[in-house]
């Protein structure tokens, strides 16, 4: 239990923690069940991140890793089980309302404004004057003109500073990428949750991925991350969390975890089937 | 000279209709297949509101003869309030059933009209209907100042739809239509945009509806079947779906191109034949452009 991800199958001893965990977590997903039909997606998954720091979440294909994100999120309900941000009950919100409580995510195929080009894809994002039916026709310019300067040091911030009126549909997989995180940063967002962001990226993405993520943890931000590229998140994160047939099977440092019996097990077994 | 006039009124009206249309279904991807009911219910309310009470052959039971600007206000606000109640539940569904249940709403509401005397006189419909400013406009130029109206009124309907189309409103719209989960994951009411967008198309369908009935100075259920919607949506295509300069290109060429063959002079026999070979043009037009310019002659000025 001291890994900065916890995975807890004794409830008693969660239970005693509960007062100093809603503190200390940002992220806290307990006993959570997702079935589609006759499949078991999610068996009780229990996730916990604390407040400040990267975090992986691991696992073969099929785990339940991007159902987890979904539940979490309120794209999908969960059939049980509670998720909790910075300690307030979220579950069964929906996407744009666990969004406007300070989660962020990306989606494993990168998603954006197609017909807008990468400034407007950000300059969209806060709520701004003149976003309303009725207050259309109202001045909105000057508004505007301060939401396009924090949106072209976004876009610097994330290295498209070169491609700002670039049509997203004319963006790199790795591009949209980073673009799909650009578009969270022009808004108040705690906690960041990242499926799978460098499959489709060059090494050289990747590398300034890392950097941004490593930047935003550092300013406070939550992060957890999806990854199958292990050697891109292992030295990333302060802890792991391996996710095998819609459980948490293991959790610590990553040290610890790679050397994991049981995780070994589980990808050798992903693996083979 | 003043069929030149008419054609040019009759084709800001579906300027306007096409308007409507752009932003629900260029700007903010409602596939509205019953475009035609509000364009309705904008014509009936102002025919109802503005009448004279039903003489001894009329069988509808109300004509209230207020003023025509009452009758415009209560049009739009019927249609807004017909967009309230369709819309609700349909815009929880997606695009394609969306078409289906506007499409099933316009037909619904052409069923009532064509079947209760009450509101509309049935089959007969309302002719009691005044043209705008009768008695203000000059007699003998009386044309020249109902199409200039209709003009001015369609040049202010673009500015404002080009004003929104731009807008932060207009672009979470567009944010909305492109990408719908996206949109959510930044936070954006994405039912609420819509409701919003869909009453605003729906207001200016009405006053378009109402423009309409100044123009045929008849309502009536023949002239408000689907007919309209797909000649609204042609019109879009062929100027160019997302622009508004493209919604009025496309319905001034249409109606430029149907009402300059209705003028060639031609023999019984072959204008008979040719009156049924109308819509091919029409085809024949779509087809071409969406062949060869699938964003529309003036596709290039989307928002």
């Amino acid at each position: 239990m001291s890994g900065e991800v916890d995975t807890a199958p004794a409830a008693a001893a969660d239970a005693a923690r509960a007062d100093s965990a809603g503190a200390q977590y940002q992220l806290e997903a307990t006993g959570i069940e997702k079935r589609f039909g006759g499949i078991v997606a999610l068996d009780g998954a229990e996730l916990r991140v604390r407040r400040g720091t990267l975090a992986a979440l691991i696992g073969p294909n099929g785990a339940g890793k991007s159902t987890l994100f979904n539940v979490i999120t309120g794209v999908e309900a969960p059939d049980r089980g509670n998720v909790a941000v910075a300690g307030e009950e979220i579950t069964g919100h929906s996407l744009s309302r666990v969004a406007a409580s300070g989660v962020a995510r990306t989606f494993q195929a990168p998603r954006g404004f197609a017909s807008m080009t990468a400034l407007d894809n950000l300059m969209v994002v806060p709520r701004a004057a003149g976003e309303r039916l009725l207050t259309y026709l109202g001045p909105w310019g000057r508004s505007r003109r301060i939401v396009r300067e924090r949106a072209e040091e976004v876009l610097a911030r994330i290295g498209l500073q070169d491609h700002a009126g670039t049509r997203y549909e004319q963006l790199s997989v790795g591009q949209m990428r980073l673009l799909e995180i650009g578009r969270h940063l022009m808004r108040d967002v705690s906690l960041l949750l990242l499926d799978e962001p460098t499959s489709g990226v060059v090494p050289s993405q990747q590398q300034q991925l890392g950097m941004l993520l490593r930047d935003l943890r550092d300013e406070g931000m939550t992060i957890l991350v999806v990854e199958h590229n292990l050697g891109f998140v292992m030295p990333l994160v302060a802890s792991v969390s391996v996710m095998d047939r819609g459980r948490i099977i293991a959790s610590g440092p990553p040290a610890a975890v790679q050397k994991d019996p049981t995780v070994i097990a589980a990808y050798l077994g992903g693996a083979a089937s | 000279m003043t069929y030149v006039l008419s054609v040019i009124a009759l084709a800001s009206v579906f300027s306007l209709l096409t308007l409507a249309l752009n932003l629900h279904f260029g700007i903010a991807g409602l596939i509205n297949f019953g475009i035609v009911a509000y364009f309705a219910i904008g014509a009936y309310t102002y025919a109802v509101l503005t009448q004279p009470p039903p003489s001894a052959l009329d069988k509808y039971a109300l004509g209230l003869e207020l003023p025509s600007s009452v009758g415009v206000i209560g049009g739009i606000a019927m249609a807004v309030l017909f967009a309230a109640l369709t819309g609700w539940p349909c815009l929880r569904l997606r695009t394609e059933y969306l078409a289906l249940t506007t499409f099933a709403f316009a037909e619904v509401l052409h069923s009532v009209l064509l079947n209760t005397r009450e509101i509309g006189n049935g089959t007969r419909g309302l002719s009691n209907i005044l043209p705008p400013f009768y008695t203000t406009f000059p007699i003998e130029d009386y044309d020249l100042w109902v199409a200039g109206l209709m003009v001015a009124i369609l040049l202010l309907a673009t500015i404002a739809m080009q004003r929104l189309a731009r807008s932060p409103f207009g672009a979470t719209l567009r944010a909305i239509r492109d990408d719908e989960l996206a949109a959510a994951a930044i936070a954006k009411p994405v039912a609420r945009f819509r409701l919003e967008a869909f009453l605003a198309g729906a207001a200016l369908a009405g006053f378009a509806g109402i423009l309409f009935a100044w123009y045929t100075t008849l309502v009536s259920p023949d002239l408000f079947t689907a007919n309209i919607t797909f000649t609204a949506f042609i019109a879009l295509v062929i100027g160019g779906v997302g622009s508004n300069y493209g919604a009025l290109v496309g319905s001034f060429l249409l109606f430029g191109i149907q009402e300059a063959i209705r003028v060639v002079p031609l023999s019984d026999d072959a204008a008979q034949l040719l009156s049924s070979l109308r819509p091919v043009p029409f085809g024949l037009a779509l087809i071409l452009i969406l062949r060869f310019r699938p964003q529309g002659l003036a596709g290039q000025w989307a928002v």
